[in-house]
């Protein structure tokens, strides 16, 4: 029962941080157009993609783990959620270093 | 009645067709039946006969490892620099997200580790081939592209 609980806990801190890397994510995609245009510039076709991907990105990663681990026990299954969370804060933080965000206004 | 039996499962026929004498026997046929269902399950949950690994596939793990190793030490470094440039913007907004920020960024460096576990796990009693590719996609997947900076 208390490992019921634990790994509940655990599969919930996970989610939550998924959940705020989308939330994040939709921030900088509704924030930045408005801060853009507050400086007269517009967004370009590769600023939106990357915008996009970032919402997007976390939401794959987490359907990707549950598909991996959809038969597996609670372990891995959770050992699968974590090893996702991490694979995607590490492609958003290589996005944020390797593609310039000058790069995204017109 | 020889038709009927002919399309059932042999078996059950035998066992059907000699109910009185073939009870005895129907008996272990089921425990035998159960015992095939019943082994390919902890093959599945990964509690199956141990299969020791080959030296090649030990050496080629090591290899491997050591790559991952690499990897954890630069996304390690660069989810540092990427904290401290974040810190110095939370500051002036200290808020919840600049914390769960900060988690996420050091979540990063654990990628590499976490996959290899992972690989590892889930691949137990499995063939070394198998292993061998989803290590490789890991190789693929995590490259500290921030690494080659000085080419974009």
């Amino acid at each position: 029962m208390a490992s019921k609980v634990t790994g509940w806990v655990v599969f919930a801190c996970i989610t939550a941080l998924y959940v705020y890397m989308v939330v994040a994510a939709v921030g900088n995609l509704t924030q930045l157009p408005v801060m853009a245009s507050q400086l007269g510039l517009g967004l370009n076709a590769t600023g939106w993609f990357w915008l996009w991907f970032g919402v997007g990105l976390p939401v794959i990663g987490y359907l990707i783990a549950l598909l991996v681990g959809r038969r597996r026990r609670g372990g891995s299954r959770l050992l699968l959620l974590a090893t996702g969370l991490a694979v995607v804060a590490a492609v958003q933080l290589e996005v944020s270093l390797v593609v310039p965000p000058t790069s995204f206004f017109v | 009645m020889v038709n009927e039996n002919d399309r059932s499962a042999r078996e059950s026929s035998i066992a059907s067709g000699w109910t009185v004498e073939g009870q005895p026997e129907a008996a272990p046929a089921k425990v035998r039946a159960a015992d095939e269902a019943g082994d390919p399950r902890p093959d599945e949950d990964g509690a199956p006969e141990r299969r020791e690994l080959s030296s090649g596939a030990l050496v080629l793990l090591g290899l491997i490892g050591g790559v991952y190793l690499l990897y954890t030490y630069v996304w390690f470094s660069w989810a540092n620099a990427a904290s401290v440039a974040n810190a110095a913007v939370v500051e002036t907004s200290g808020s919840l997200g600049g914390v769960l920020q900060q988690l996420v960024f050091w979540v990063a460096p654990c990628a590499p580790a976490l996959w290899f576990v992972s690989v590892l796990v889930l691949c137990r009693g499995q063939r070394v081939w198998r292993m061998t590719v989803w290590l490789a996609l890991g190789l693929l997947v995590l490259v500290p592209l921030p690494m080659f900076g000085g080419m974009f």
